[in-house]
Order: structure tokens, then C-alpha cells, then sequence
């Protein structure tokens, strides 16, 4: 009997073999880039749409605090404040140029000085909850501006703040470090999976099986190449972010947020391998794997906060993997803090070891060789040569 | 020419008259068998049918989890002072619909359910709270934040100050003269998910739309079919007209578990379901013949789906899905005012909660949307040419 291959051998031929594959599928590897693309387009635009809506001024009484009060409202920095006459703010409510008018009616500077009722009128196009409530928070935010400013406030309680991090993070930038995991996970998963699922209906796997080589080193393999083709994209993404200042970590955190992509990348090819050898249709597992990694991604709280979402939702996250790369990139990019790294890298590392199983288990030559004979069975076995009168 | 054109046998009107309805029948004929043969094709093709109506959902539920994250703040108090003005300013912050609020024993506590991210704030109302509000004198009020983004992080603060508005409005109506009386545009209140989730029908009917008939168009190019169709003696609006058709028919799949989700799971209810549904009909007519043209010119499938992917969610968003279009910059005014999901989206926020989303009225929207489904059903008879094939 011929002696095997070595491991490392079989192990990096499979790896070879695999990427040089991978890089002439430049169709798949477009496919995988544009989803993450357009979700970071999602989250500029949501940002935006987050961030400051347009309004209209009218600022109707000439006196001191009418002008104190508009200032205060344009100092709030909820909106996008155009201050305008009563006539312009109607024109451009009618064609949606502004979504509410704010008036500060005449007699409005008197009615304080003499500590009457004076009302700020507000007139909203009330098309939905979140910009209402912006409406809603943002007048008495200006009105308790315009308070504070004075020597003698009459609101006596005041807010006394602190923060529990060092550092303020943009909306924008808070979200682009998930879909970093979310492009990791895209390209690892679209790699892998239609990579494995390729062997099986080229029927390549069955010489791959038959070869002399050990069954672990062939998967090892194949988690290699999709892992390496996924750490570099992870880390083109994560070199454009550093340079556009998105992704921006310091001294030791550069190397806990390139170990949090490594993870990741490692997470996602390994559930690939699983996904590609358990369904083995490359069409099947394209729209799995894109499929599967959006739900992983949305599942870990990618498009929010996961403290801010409904206790059930924060639960299904705890058992999604993905949720511990994003916290690790999170604390290092962020955060600069090593808070439950241990744990973060733990869960990633265990979930591929878990799944590295899964694959050996669905490439057993047993099962492999038996669906393929059974496979063969029902196109040219007897079924197949009844009609002929065998 | 045998015969002179004005000369006629006294029978041949009525002759004519015969040919001119078998040939409408034959002409209905083949467009019936096109529909039949792209529906049987697209049953056949269970994974496409599968991602055509998974993927609009999927968009709901990433704008269900974007605008549940920031409703509202979980937050805990810590209530040091049990008087009545301390209970009336937690009160207070329950009324400013910004905090999901829950009370807790010690400051400690809380400090650890922050740090451990089961909370993003923590309010501490101090002990000589009430004392100190009752004589007038300066209190304040401890707010200690998870600040991991800014908005959100202004979005508690505006909410803390607005409780101390809502709290000296009705405790104290004489010191605080300042009020905003807001009058809004419609009489009902809607909520962010019910707002995102309307405007999902029409990327549902958008993706299945392109991906179907774009994929069914690029199918009969991959194989070669279309040759035999474009050979065959049948007139090429029969063709077009059956495989649209045919690829509206499945593409209404993906509408319906969106509409179906909208409903059940949404709760929403249309104000004019015969408005609602004409505008389904009609965007899902506009997505098939712009799938058509699109898969007539790309003639791979895989092209059409990685087309139709890219394109669809960023399209959608151009859109003014969020808020009025209006509301943002020129540059995307004009860059969505360029194409039919900007007038799809408006017409069916009218159509199911009554808004006004674009400068247009309903009849000019659907006025526009008809235009765009003309001019994509020409370009699909033109780019399906025999000339076009090559053999």
C-alpha cells in the first residue's frame, strides 16, 4: 500500500487549491462585497435620517426673549433650522421642504416679563412616532437652554451628567464597526460554503475522498483558504476604515481588533464548510449563506444597540456568535477596554470548533459514498432502467 | 398584387372580420402559454422562488430592529427621596415616552446593571429631592450614561430635560411661563415600525419584480430558448406580454407574504385597500418589465441576481423611506425623483396610512408610475429583436 501524503501536505495543497479557485470566481466575490456595500449605505442614510430633520422658524415678537428663545432653539441642534416669515414657513410645510413650523407668536417676550402663559406654537407633520418625539424633546430642550442661560432660573432642578466612557462615538461610526463583522462573515460564508458545495456537485469530492490523504487535513484545508480569502477582505475593509478614521483603534487594541476579525473570519468559514457540505448545491448555499449571515448580523444587534433592544431579542443574541466579535471590535476600536475578552474569544473559538466538527461528521466517506450510490441508484439503477424491461 | 385594394367580394368584410378575431384569440393564446410555461419554469426553480420572497422580509425585520433600538431608553431609577414630588418627577419621565423605565433599589445596583449593558442609564433622584423642590432651591438630578453612540446618548438627555419641563408644567404652572403647544398634521399617531413597514411592500414588489422576470428573461437567454421563441412565428408583443405576465403572477408572492406581514404581524390596516392594491398591482407591473429589460440585456442570471440585490436596498433607501425625501438633501431629491420606488413609496403610504410623503397628489404618482411602465415595457420589445440574437 502506497504511503499517504503528509498532513500539513494535504492540508496546504487543499488551501492552495481552494483560494485559486476562490480568486477566479471574481463574480462571487462581487457578490459577497456588494451586500455589506449597500449596508453601509443603509446605515449612512440611517444616520442621516436619524439626525437632523429640517424645520421652519417664525420668529413673530421683536422683543429680548422672543430672540433669546429662537436662538436657544437654533443652539438645540435637533434640526435643521430655517428661520423664515409665516408665509415662506407655510410654502415650504405645504411641499414637505420642512416637517413642522415652530412660531414664537407676538406678544410672546410681554407675556413673560409679566409671567403669563406664553406658547411656543408648533405645528408638525406628525408622520410617524420618531419624528414626532425629536418634535416633542427638542422645545423644551430649547426652552430649558433659554432657563439656564438666565441668573436667576426658575427651573431649580437641574441634570447633573456623566458619561461611563472616556469617548463619544458618531452613529455613523458606531455602526460601521458591526458591518465590518458583517462583511467578514458575508465573504467568509459565500467562500466557503459555495466553495465545499462546488466538490459535491462536480463530484470532485469523491477523489478528494479517496485520496490518500486524512480526512481532517482536507477540511483543515478548506477552512484555511476560505479563512485566509476572508481575513484579507476583513482587513482591506478594516485599512479603508482606518484610513477614512471610521475604524480607528490604538497601541495594543489594533492587535484585539485584528484578532476579532481573525475569529470572525474563522467563525464564518467554518460554517460555510458545515453549510457547503451539509446542503452540497452551490445555488442552495449562495442564498443560504447571504441569507443566514444577514440574520446572524441583525441578530447580534448590527443595526442598533443590543442594550437598547427588547429583553427576548437580547437573549436570542447571547447564543449568536457574531454578537461576541462585534462586542470585541467594539471595545477595542472604541472603547479601548479588554472588557469580557476572555469570553469574546472563547465563544468565537469554541462555535468554529463546534462547527470544524459538524464538517468532519458531514464528510464521512460512509455517508458521502452512500448518498452518492443511492443518489446514483435512483438515475441509473433500477428505477431508472425499468422502463426498458430489465 | 392580383387584386386591387378597393376592389372587395361583397363577403370579404365580414371575412375579415373572422380572421381579425381568430388572430386575437391566437394572439391570447400565446400569451397564455407564455404565462403558463414562465409560471411552471419559475415552480420549477424552488431556491430563486425561495429568495424572492425571503429577502423583503428580511428587509423588515433590519428596519424592524433599526427603529426598535431606538425607540426607547432602558433606564433605571434610583429613587433616593420617596416623596410625592420625586414620585411626580418619575411620573414625569414616564410622560416623555423616551425611557423603558424600571426602579431600582440602591445606586449601586444600577451601576452594575449598566456596566453589565442590561441598562443605558441610570437617574438618580437624590434623597433631599423633595425638600429642596419644595423651598425652590437648586437640586440636582444624577444622570450617569452608557454613552455608546451620541445619538442616543442626546436622545436620553433631551429626554431627561423634557421631564423637567413636563414636571414643572404641572407642579409648578406659574414659574415655567414657556410652553409648546403642538398641533399636528393628522389626527392619529404612527409608529416608526408601521411607518418603515408600508413602504417594505414596495421593495418586496421591487425585488420580486427584477429577480423574477429578470431571471426568467435571462433563463431563456442562458439556454438558448429564446431563439426558438424569437423564431417561432408568434408576434413579439404575445412573448413579452405572456412572460410578464407570467413573472408578475410569481413576483406577486413575495407582495403577498409582505402584505400578509404587514397586516398579521404589523398590524396594519390600509385606509383604502382598493388604492393599496391598484398601487401593488401597478408597482409590481413597473418591477416586471423593468426585471424584463434588465434580464434581456444582462442575459445571466447570475448578473440579474447580484444586480437586483445590490441595487434594490440602496434604491429603496434613495427613496425616502425613513421620512419625506423632501426632508433631505437636494442631491437625493433629484437623485430619487429619477426613479419609480420614490412614487411607489408614496403611493402607498396614501394609500394604507393617509400621508402625503411627496409633493405629488395620489393620481399624479400613479400617473407617473404608468409612464415608467410604458416606457420599460418598449425598451423590452425593443431589446428582444431577432437581430439581437446571435447564433
Amino acid at each position: 500500500m502506497q504511503r499517504g501524503v503528509s498532513f500539513v501536505d494535504a492540508c496546504l495543497a487543499t488551501a492552495r487549491k481552494d483560494l485559486v479557485i476562490y480568486l477566479r470566481q471574481w463574480k462571487t466575490i462581487l457578490t459577497s462585497l456588494i451586500m455589506p456595500a449597500t449596508y453601509i449605505m443603509v446605515a449612512l442614510l440611517g444616520s442621516i435620517a436619524v439626525g437632523r430633520n429640517p424645520v421652519a422658524l417664525v420668529v413673530q415678537d421683536r422683543g429680548a426673549v422672543a430672540e433669546q428663545v429662537a436662538r436657544a432653539v437654533v443652539a438645540s441642534d435637533v434640526f435643521r433650522v430655517s428661520r423664515v416669515s409665516a408665509g415662506q414657513a407655510q410654502a415650504l410645510y405645504d411641499r414637505l421642504a420642512v416637517g413642522a413650523i415652530i412660531t414664537i407668536p407676538p406678544g410672546f417676550s410681554q407675556a413673560i416679563e409679566q409671567h403669563r402663559r406664553a406658547p411656543i406654537l408648533v405645528m408638525a407633520n406628525n408622520l410617524n412616532l420618531d419624528f414626532m418625539n425629536d418634535v416633542r424633546r427638542s422645545v423644551p430642550d430649547a426652552i430649558t437652554f433659554y432657563y439656564g442661560s438666565l441668573p436667576n432660573s426658575p427651573l431649580t432642578i437641574t441634570v447633573k451628567q456623566r458619561n461611563l466612557r472616556p469617548r463619544d462615538v458618531d452613529l455613523f461610526q458606531y455602526e460601521v464597526v458591526p458591518l465590518v463583522s458583517l462583511l467578514v462573515t458575508v465573504v467568509g460564508l459565500i467562500a466557503s460554503s459555495s466553495g465545499a458545495a462546488r466538490e459535491f456537485e462536480f463530484l470532485s469530492i469523491k477523489e478528494i475522498m479517496l485520496a490518500p490523504s486524512h480526512r481532517v487535513a482536507i477540511v483543515l484545508g478548506k477552512v484555511v483558504a476560505s479563512w485566509v480569502a476572508t481575513c484579507c477582505s476583513g482587513l482591506l475593509i478594516f485599512a479603508v476604515g482606518y484610513a477614512l478614521d471610521w475604524t480607528h483603534p490604538e497601541g495594543p487594541f489594533v492587535a484585539t481588533t485584528l484578532l476579532a476579525i481573525a475569529l470572525v473570519a474563522l467563525f464564518a468559514a467554518t460554517v460555510g464548510i458545515a453549510l457547503g457540505c451539509l446542503v452540497r448545491r452551490v445555488q442552495s448555499v449562495n442564498v443560504l449563506s447571504t441569507t443566514g449571515s444577514v440574520w446572524l448580523f441583525f441578530l447580534a444587534g448590527g443595526l442598533g444597540i443590543i442594550q437598547f433592544e427588547p429583553v427576548f431579542l437580547r437573549q436570542v443574541a447571547s447564543f449568536d456568535p457574531l454578537t461576541y466579535g462585534i462586542h470585541m471590535l467594539q471595545m477595542s476600536i472604541f472603547y479601548n477596554s479588554f472588557d469580557r475578552l476572555a469570553l469574546d474569544v472563547l465563544v468565537l473559538a469554541g462555535a468554529s470548533a463546534v462547527l470544524f466538527a459538524v464538517s468532519l461528521a458531514a464528510m464521512r466517506p460512509g455517508l458521502l459514498l452512500g448518498k452518492q450510490a443511492r443518489a446514483r441508484g435512483r438515475v441509473g439503477g433500477p428505477v431508472a432502467v425499468k422502463g426498458g424491461g430489465a | 398584387m392580383l387584386f386591387d385594394d378597393k376592389w372587395r367580394y361583397p363577403w370579404e368584410p365580414a371575412l375579415h372580420a373572422q380572421e381579425r378575431g381568430a388572430g386575437l384569440l391566437a394572439f391570447l393564446d400565446i400569451v397564455y402559454e407564455c404565462l403558463r410555461k414562465e409560471i411552471a419554469s419559475a415552480l420549477q426553480e424552488r431556491v430563486a422562488l425561495f429568495q424572492m420572497i425571503i429577502l423583503p422580509l428580511n428587509y423588515n425585520v433590519l428596519l424592524i430592529l433599526f427603529a426598535l433600538a431606538g425607540s426607547a431608553a432602558p433606564t433605571a431609577v434610583v429613587m433616593q427621596d420617596r416623596g410625592p414630588y420625586a414620585q411626580r418627577f418619575y411620573d414625569a419621565m414616564r410622560a416623555s415616552s423616551s425611557f423603558r423605565l424600571k426602579v431600582v433599589g440602591s445606586e449601586a445596583e444600577a451601576n452594575s446593571m449598566l456596566q453589565r449593558g442590561d441598562i443605558v442609564a441610570v437617574v438618580t433622584i437624590p434623597a433631599d429631592f423633595d425638600r429642596k423642590v419644595g423651598r425652590g432651591q437648586p437640586v440636582q438630578v444624577g444622570l450617569f450614561t452608557n454613552n455608546l453612540n451620541t445619538d442616543f446618548t442626546d436622545d436620553v438627555n433631551r429626554g431627561l430635560r423634557l421631564a423637567v419641563t413636563l414636571f414643572y408644567q404641572r407642579e409648578f404652572p406659574g414659574r415655567v411661563s414657556i410652553v409648546a403647544q403642538v398641533r399636528e398634521a393628522y389626527g392619529h399617531e404612527t409608529d416608526y415600525i408601521p411607518y418603515l413597514s408600508v413602504s417594505v411592500v414596495i421593495i418586496g414588489l421591487l425585488v420580486g419584480g427584477l429577480l423574477q422576470a429578470g431571471n426568467a428573461a435571462a433563463r431563456d437567454w442562458e439556454l438558448s430558448t429564446i431563439k426558438e421563441l424569437l423564431l417561432s412565428p408568434a408576434p413579439r408583443p404575445a412573448i413579452v406580454m405572456g412572460k410578464m405576465l407570467g413573472a408578475g403572477a410569481v413576483s406577486l408572492l413575495s407582495a403577498l407574504a409582505v402584505i400578509l406581514f404587514l397586516v398579521l404581524v404589523i398590524r396594519v390596516w390600509p385606509v383604502d385597500w382598493g388604492g393599496f392594491l391598484g398601487t401593488v398591482l401597478l408597482m409590481s407591473a413597473v418591477s416586471v418589465a423593468a426585471g424584463t429589460v434588465l434580464g434581456n440585456l444582462l442575459r445571466q442570471r447570475q448578473t440579474v441576481t447580484l444586480l437586483t440585490r445590490g441595487s434594490s436596498v440602496p434604491l429603496f433607501l434613495l427613496s425616502g423611506v425613513f421620512n419625506p425625501i423632501t426632508y433631505s438633501t437636494v442631491g437625493l431629491v433629484v437623485l430619487a425623483r429619477l426613479f419609480p420606488v420614490h412614487y411607489g413609496i408614496a403611493l402607498v403610504q396614501w394609500f394604507a396610512l393617509g400621508f402625503r410623503t411627496n409633493s405629488l397628489s395620489a393620481a399624479d404618482n400613479a400617473l407617473v408610475l404608468a409612464c415608467f411602465l410604458l416606457v420599460f415595457v418598449a425598451l423590452s420589445s425593443l431589446v428582444l429583436r431577432r437581430g439581437h440574437v446571435t447564433h
